[in-house]
């Protein structure tokens, strides 16, 4: 069990006043099976003249702010204690089949689990990219367990992507960055989930943090640290029948995630957990900066 | 045609080669009828359907064809009760299926809906999960497109639960066919469509008094560019109810408000008719423009009614229908009474390998996206058949296949007397509480061909649809079916801020047009006697600037020779399509469609005239121009005269007057300016022009009788504050309407310029001293005065339009947050 504290700042400054700006945030870890929320608060300046917290179909924990105060910056800081189970799979943990579960999502047009069936489908950034469907078939040899399949997917986009800041952009698709083989962490979550979903099998999004190993301020060798530096991180999470449930893996460091990955949001891609979504009338340019900071308290 | 195939029914004749009973009356009438009387009949329903529509026409996308069919289509009391049971049950069915889908979704875990067909359905949207009303159900207004079977009974072609139009179209049809065919009326018991209409105001009424003792109501239209916006305008008429396009509304602290001229006024119930996923760009498509920035929040926090709720199209699913069966005996209780045609969804093994097997059986439709055009496979080709069975075979949950229908006839008009031919009929229904009202009506359209499945806004030949009464007609009833007449509704008292600046700008269009329509008729009329004499010369270079500085010729142009044919052909292309005149016709038209709910019938037919093209005879074309530009002047007489005696006193006309006002205003300073400035030739000359471009002759004469064009004269237009169509005059009625406009104090700023500008024109003019040394000097100074009068009160324009309209027209801008993993770039 492990406990950290995280605090996640995003702030914007505009080039001109903003009148009236209106933000959906999905800045809230969830509460799952293997992570409990202890503490959470989120800070809004300037004060929103209305909020109101609502969960989505998906579970995840929303706030929607309303700021009518005219304004050159705006900020929210959400600051979060978790707590984290480690999951008690391994990729050698005995599990079903990849064929058993696929079938089971397309068992005539009603499923036995429908909940996972959600994730099967193509999504407005998870194209089923064939490209990616057969990259992904490789590791998925008849009979091989799910979890060891998916493991091996995730090992293999590690070594065969190259993770290069910028070079992909927001709504990149997902036909490029499988040809191209680089890209973030959301560009490999989203090719792993094309991949996963193209076999017929269920996988969703998972946005959140990671804790990472050595001193992030001391200019330590970062050989040690995980990609996605104290950062918001995105990874895999894939249903493995009805005993397991959903398992995580992050393709981004070849691992499956334990102790280390706070879930902050889970969805179809990206589009489902943006963080911070929002409307504003004037404002012109503005520039953003964002800073997480993940501590552990044990 | 092969001998197993049925034979469609036929709603006018029987088995028997009988006419059925309820088509006598209506069919004795047309067969006593000498063949030239229906047809002209027949020509005036077009004519009526075609100018209901008018100025609609333009820019709509895509652009809708009607025609109207004079017959209707007639249906028997005793079988349109049982289409309205089994539609309001449908509805009912519906309602619960979208209250499941977005609320506990126990459907999909009892294994009645497949996952498949929600989760991978693109009108299902997610952020209105949850987001069901207590105080309104999802679906609050169904239409079904039907269709007669060759046995007789009605099937559903399409369920409408997006925000479907039938009842609008059905007022405009039976208006017009009331027009047209009156004695058809005469003896004939129909259910009226008002008291349905004013039973779902009521209904409207009763979800927003939940809200508010008092609710506003307001129907989200997507505006003039729509090509349904004519059913809007006229269902915002008859339910009372304020037409707003997104850009009227806005949220602020959760709640929704109607920007008006008194400021934001609260709305409670929005009868949207705007598709679900553009109502909210912070939620839904962030590239909507037709929407309203934080609507759904609103809806959510319960502080505004949204009918229906965006994400009802999942209802109509096509996919959803093999289904509805077993869904309506597992939420119902019941059998369904009007079921669909019957339908496969190729996502399942057995369907899938039916059409497999025999593709020509089947009409193949896309699963998720009715609006697009089926597959007969029956009628492919070869190769088209293999691309649309691979095309099946790679995603079969994305297609239904269909049984192929055969129409029920009706009698249709055509070139020589009456032919039967398909007919699709779309009616609709409404929730009050926990009833649905079926409307006793809709929209029959004739198809060319059976298995049509065309979205209503597209257009076509339509009927009007009579569902006939049991009893026997009641006197005054029938006299008000007869017109349809128009109940006086309760006029929405708020002048929306889009709407008095489109108020505005119709009127500073108007007297643009007024002025350019003057100052062209002057120019053809010396134009048209040919070899202009010397003062005939100086007047047509005065006339080639004004009409430059107008902007009516180009700058070239105006310095041709204006006797030579560069100079003609300039003026006269000014007047064909596409020309300056047309530009300036073209965006008074579009106002006007964005006012059309605003404007009476009359205003209507008069913008109608206003904007008509102007007419070039070949041969004649001076004489044709001059036809039409009277034309037109008449037409802005007619709309001066219906702004001065028709229009009620409030806030919009009040700014229609301060554009008109205005304008015209600026128009004066501009004649003299132009005709005074520079020293003119022929001072007579100028002052003639002056006077007859601002209608001010016959004052002249009557202070003038000695003919005398003398600076004196411009008195008349400049000072004389009687005369309306002088300066002063503008300026006096100016300065009392914006002190109408009360209770909007910036406007103290407005007020001291038109102080200023009525102030500078008393002052005493130096006419008396007509020495010929000051001459020069005199002209230009009433040139100077005049120019700069122009630019205060285009700069007053500018002060208004602040004041009260720039505030919609504010961008909004959407923000994203920085996504994983590109901190490292945002955070410099």
């Amino acid at each position: 069990m492990k406990r950290y504290a995280v605090r996640h700042e995003t702030r914007y400054t505009y080039q001109f006043s903003v009148d009236i700006g209106m933000h959906v945030a999905r800045l809230s870890p969830v509460n799952t099976s293997l992570q409990r929320r202890l503490e959470h608060t989120i800070d809004v300046t300037p004060t929103p003249v209305w909020a109101v917290a609502f969960s989505d179909h998906f579970g995840n924990g929303l706030h929607h702010f309303a700021i009518e105060t005219p304004h050159t910056e705006f900020a929210v800081v959400q600051k979060t204690v978790v707590e984290i189970s480690a999951s008690a799979w391994t990729p050698a943990s005995p599990a079903p089949a990849w064929e058993t579960v696929r079938d089971a999502m397309h068992a005539d047009a009603f499923p036995e689990y429908p909940e996972p069936a959600e994730f099967i489908c193509a999504s407005p950034l998870v194209q089923l990219d064939p490209a990616a469907a057969a990259y992904a078939a490789e590791s998925f040899a008849p009979g091989a367990t799910i979890i060891a399949a998916a493991f091996d997917l995730t090992c293999r986009i590690k070594r065969d992507f190259a993770y290069a800041p910028g070079s992909t952009t927001i709504d990149t698709p997902v036909s490029e960055i499988m040809a191209k083989r680089h890209g973030v962490c959301q560009d490999f979550t989203h090719a792993m989930l094309s991949g996963l979903r193209g076999l017929g099998l269920p996988a969703r999004y998972v946005s959140g943090y990671l804790k990472t190993h050595g001193a992030p301020h001391a200019g330590a060798s970062h050989d040690d640290r995980l990609i996605g530096a104290d950062a918001s991180h995105a990874w895999v999470s894939v249903w493995c029948g009805p005993e397991m449930g959903w398992v995580e893996f992050d393709p981004t460091n070849a691992l499956m995630v334990a102790e280390e990955h706070i879930a902050v949001a889970y969805g179809r891609d990206f589009t489902d957990v943006t963080p911070l979504r929002g409307i504003i009338t004037g404002g012109g340019e503005h520039t953003l900066a964002v800073a997480v900071r993940v501590e552990a308290l044990n | 045609m092969t001998a197993d195939q049925p034979i469609a029914y036929d709603e006018m004749v029987s088995g028997k080669r009988a006419l059925r009973p309820h088509w006598r009356d209506v069919m004795a009438l047309v067969w006593g009828m000498p063949p030239e009387m229906l047809r002209e009949k027949q020509a005036r329903a077009a004519g009526h359907l075609a100018a209901a529509d008018n100025l609609f026409t333009e820019g709509a996308e895509p652009l809708p064809q009607w025609g109207m069919d004079l017959l209707p289509l007639i249906i028997p009391d005793a079988e349109w009760q049982g289409v309205a049971a089994g539609l309001a049950q449908r509805a009912r069915l519906l309602n619960l299926i979208l209250e499941d889908v977005y609320g506990p979704q126990t459907l999909i875990r009892d294994k009645l809906l497949p996952p498949f067909l929600v989760f991978n359905n693109p009108a299902f949207l997610r952020p209105l999960r949850f987001v069901t009303s207590p105080l309104a159900p999802p679906l609050h207004f169904y239409a079904a497109d039907l269709v007669r079977m060759p046995d007789g009974g009605w099937r559903v072609l399409a369920d409408r639960t997006q925000a479907p139009g039938a009842v609008g179209y059905a007022l405009r049809h039976r208006s017009v066919a009331a027009r047209s065919f009156p004695e058809a009326f005469r003896n004939a018991s129909i259910h009226r469509l008002q008291p349905a209409v004013d039973q779902w105001q009521a209904s409207l009424q009763a979800i927003g008094a939940k809200l508010d003792e008092n609710p506003r109501i307001v129907l989200l239209t997507p505006g003039p560019h729509n090509a349904s916006y004519p059913e809007h305008v006229l269902l915002a008429q008859e339910l009372a109810v304020t037409l707003a396009q997104g850009s009227d509304l806005t949220v602020r602290e959760g709640m929704v408000y109607l920007r008006t001229l008194d400021g934001l006024a609260r709305v409670h119930v929005i009868y949207r008719r705007v598709d679900g996923e553009y109502c909210d760009p912070l939620e839904l498509r962030a590239d909507s423009a037709l929407g309203v920035a934080g609507l759904v929040a609103a809806v959510r926090a319960g502080n505004v009614v949204l009918l229906n709720l965006p994400g009802s199209a999942v209802a109509e699913t096509p996919g959803l229908a093999p289904f509805l069966p077993a869904i309506a005996r597992k939420l119902l209780g019941e059998e369904l009474t009007l079921p669909a045609v019957t339908t496969w969804w190729c996502g399942q093994r057995g369907p899938l390998e039916e059409v497999l097997k025999t593709p020509e059986k089947f009409i193949l439709q896309q699963a998720f996206h009715p609006e697009i055009a089926p597959w007969d496979l029956a009628r492919s080709g070869d190769a088209e058949l293999a691309g649309q069975l691979a095309a099946l075979r790679a995603a079969p949950g994305q297609y239904v296949a269909v049984e192929r229908v055969m129409h029920s006839r009706v009698p249709a008009f055509v070139e020589n007397g009456l032919e039967p031919r398909p007919v699709v009929l779309r009616v609709g229904a409404f929730s009050a509480g926990n009833t649905w009202y079926p409307v006793p009506g809709g929209v029959a359209r004739i198809a060319n061909t059976d298995d049509q499945r065309q979205a209503l806004h597209l257009g076509g030949t339509v009927k009007d649809v009579w569902v006939l009464k049991d009893e026997p007609v009641d006197e005054t009833g029938n006299a008000e079916s007869l017109l349809e007449l128009r109940k006086t509704h309760r006029v929405p008292d708020a002048v929306g801020s889009r709407v008095a600046d489109d108020l505005f700008w119709l009127g500073r269009y108007a007297e643009r047009l007024d002025a350019g329509a003057r100052q062209l008729r002057s120019t053809v009329s010396r134009l048209v006697r040919g070899a202009p004499s010397p003062r005939e010369m100086a007047e047509l270079h005065l006339m080639a600037r004004l009409l430059h500085n107008g902007g009516w010729i180009g700058a070239d142009d105006s310095k041709a020779p204006v006797d030579g044919a560069v100079f003609t052909l300039s003026v006269v292309t000014s007047m064909t399509p596409g020309g300056s005149v047309a530009r300036y016709q073209g965006a008074l038209r579009q106002i006007a469609i964005s006012l059309r709910d605003r404007l009476s019938q009359d205003m209507w037919r008069i913008v109608s005239a206003l904007t008509r093209p102007i007419a070039h005879t070949a041969g004649d074309e001076f004489d044709s121009v001059l036809g039409s530009i009277d034309a037109m002047l008449m037409a802005l007489g007619a709309f001066s005269g219906t702004v001065a005696e028709n229009m009620t006193r409030g806030m919009g006309r009040r700014f229609l007057e301060i554009g008109r006002r205005i304008e015209r205003g600026i128009q004066i300073c501009n004649a003299v300016d132009t005709l005074l400035g520079g020293q003119p030739a022929r001072v007579e000359a100028s002052v003639r022009l002056l006077l007859e471009l601002c209608d001010s002759v016959m004052t002249h004469r009557k202070r003038f009788p000695m003919d005398s064009y003398t600076l004196a004269a411009t008195d008349i237009i400049l000072t004389e504050g009687l005369n309306p169509r002088g300066l002063a005059y503008q300026l006096e009625a100016l300065r009392k309407e914006l002190d109408g406009l009360i209770g909007h104090d910036p406007l103290a700023e407005e007020k001291q310029l038109v102080d200023h500008l009525i102030d500078s024109l008393r002052a005493p003019t130096p006419f008396a001293d007509l020495s010929h040394d000051r001459f020069g000097a005199l002209t230009e100074g009433l040139a100077s005065g005049a120019r700069s009068c122009r630019g205060e009160l285009i700069a007053l324009s500018d002060m208004l339009s602040r004041s009260f309209f720039t505030h919609i027209k504010i961008p909004q801008s959407v923000v994203f947050a920085a996504r994983d993993g590109d901190e490292d770039r945002a955070a410099s």
